[in-house]
């Protein structure tokens, strides 16, 4: 397999293991999808607005703890939400780290450091801070697509009166986001089991080109199929003798409170 | 439109790309209680009226009536399309699309927690089809791991779940053992004898010989409609439309069963 087939099979692989969730129960059993929206939004708006980065530990090392309750595998969730998307935050967030962006005191002197160029502490902490703020996010919205499927979160948006154009949208782009993926990696078998000796270049990048516009055409024609399919079993109608019926998990909700409660008192405590 | 049908389709055409017809005037009546076989070729448009008459396609030209009400008519209000997808479930040909939760169980469940609240009701169900098909191993099976037939088998699992009144059938048995074909063969006998009303496209030829009371010959337009016997002992008929002719004696034996 060239780099780039394994490189796009890699992130395929990624996208399609984020957003297929697991079945296994835990601790927080009959927890409804809407109860664990509303606690992973409140979690995650309660990321974006902390300011302290001490908080931000407290938020981002509680989602684990919330992650191992609900019954999610543990390795998995950590390289969801604690791999790729923070270390490209950190890529992104590193030049905040050096004077030039956020002068302060110095905290690391570099080899350039004459030229007035060296990690400052304000840097550190700002890029820092970043980092954590996004990870303390990112791991409560993985919490979500792990824990449930596409359609039980669009069921629970929908209990809880988010207007059914947006859910139908953001139902459609996930599940067309996940097909895409499975069938990226199925055109790559596919090709490397029809392929005869090694091609040029030229010729694979254009077998590439035009694979990729089929690829996206065959996702787009299953999304609309599976859509269909849901369609034909009920989604939508949300007029169901019940199942419509809002259920929140009230030890969940506890249990969010408190993360939240504790992010503040942890700001206060070590300020 | 006669007494008694549960669909009257009237001049119904049907077409994917501008200028080119997938269903071309098909007007017919399907009597509630009826198992109508759709033989085609490939191609024919099998597939396609079934969607169409699950109510999925609704930009078909014609009419269609189902219990004296035009579909179209019936999508525009909620409450009448919750009793029509009540009433009416289709198995979809390819079982990749039936199958998107991430357990046969889930998937089970998801058509069932729209008509019920009640865990019980719903697990009670769930147990029930999984029992009948002799499925229960799949039950927390990941879809996406199943074998070809498995996933045939649990995909018919999710329609029959929710006791319908009519069955929309794309190729129920295709890809399926021996085992599993009579089994299949079987619960639809039962349905059939409740009085069930079955839309089934199908090449198996015990499915056409000991299950079905019609059998419309599809191939864009209705070719033939009438007793399976009829139809099928229409050599001429079947080869012209690039079907095999089927031997009527073969398979005698299976359907006494
Ligand atoms: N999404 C689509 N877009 C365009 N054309 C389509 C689409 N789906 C089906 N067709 C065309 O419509 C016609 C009827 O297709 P359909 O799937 O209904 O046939 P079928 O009788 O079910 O065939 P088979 O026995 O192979 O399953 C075919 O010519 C097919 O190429
Ligand atoms: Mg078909």
């Amino acid at each position: 397999m060239r780099a780039t087939d394994k490189t796009v099979n890699e992130l395929s692989k990624f996208v399609m293991d984020s957003l297929t969730p697991e079945s296994n129960e835990g601790l927080l059993k009959s927890l409804t999808p809407e109860s664990l929206i509303i606690s992973s939004f409140a979690l995650t708006i309660a990321s974006v607005v902390a300011e302290s980065i001490y908080a931000l530990i407290f938020l981002a090392a509680t989602s684990l703890l919330i992650a191992v309750s609900l019954g999610i595998n543990l390795r998995r969730f950590l390289i969801r939400a604690y791999g790729f998307v923070p270390a490209f935050t950190a890529l992104i967030a590193l030049p905040a780290a050096f004077s030039f962006i956020t002068p302060g005191r110095p905290l690391l002197a570099l080899p350039i450091s004459s030229w007035g160029i060296y990690v400052t502490y304000e840097g550190v902490k700002a890029a820092a801070t970043l980092v954590l703020r996004v990870t303390a996010s990112v791991s409560y919205l993985t919490l979500l697509t792990l824990k449930y499927g596409l359609s039980n979160l669009a069921e629970g948006l929908r209990k809880l009166n988010v207007p059914n154009e947006f859910i139908n949208v953001l139902h459609f782009m996930l599940r067309y986001t996940l097909t895409l993926s499975k069938c990226l990696m199925d055109m790559i078998m596919a090709r490397e089991a029809r392929k005869l000796g090694d091609e040029g270049m030229i010729d694979y990048w254009r077998s590439w080109g035009e694979g990729l516009g089929a690829v996206q055409l065959k996702a787009l024609k299953i999304s609309e199929d599976i859509y269909m399919a849901l369609k034909a079993r009920g989604y939508g109608l949300g007029i169901d003798s019940g199942g419509a019926r809002l259920k929140i998990n009230s030890s969940l909700m506890l249990l969010t409170a408190s993360v939240i409660a504790g992010a503040v008192v942890t700001s206060w405590v070590i300020h | 439109m006669t007494e008694g049908a549960i669909y009257s389709i009237i001049n119904l055409s049907y077409s994917y790309i501008p200028g080119t017809m997938a269903l071309q005037n098909l007007s017919f009546d399907v009597d509630a209680g009826t198992a109508l076989c759709l033989l085609g070729p490939n191609g024919a448009g099998k597939s396609t009226l079934l969607q169409v008459l699950a109510g999925l396609r609704p930009e078909y030209l014609g009419s269609i009536y189902f219990m004296g009400e035009e579909i179209r008519d019936i999508l525009k209000s909620r409450e009448k399309t919750y009793d029509f997808r009540k009433k009416v479930q289709i198995l979809f040909q390819d079982p990749d699309i039936q199958l998107f939760s991430i357990t046969v169980e889930k998937d089970i469940a998801y058509g069932l927690e729209h008509l019920s609240n009640d865990r019980e009701t719903i697990n009670k169900a769930i147990n029930e089809v999984l029992k009948e098909l002799g499925i229960e191993e799949l039950r927390n099976r990941h879809p996406y791991t199943l074998s070809g037939g498995e996933k045939r088998i649990a995909s018919l699992a999710t329609v029959l779940a929710l006791r319908p009144e009519v069955l929309l059938l794309d190729e129920p048995t295709s890809e399926l053992d021996l085992k599993f074909k009579e089994k299949v063969l079987r619960i639809l006998k039962s349905l059939k004898e409740k009085g069930k009303t079955l839309i089934i496209a199908t090449h198996d030829l015990r499915i056409l010989k000991s299950l079905c009371s019609k059998v419309a010959l599809l191939n864009r337009t209705i070719k033939a409609l009438g007793a399976p016997r009829e139809v099928l002992s229409n050599k001429e008929l079947l080869i012209s439309n690039d079907l095999e002719p089927y031997d009527l004696r073969e398979c005698s034996l299976s359907s006494k069963q």
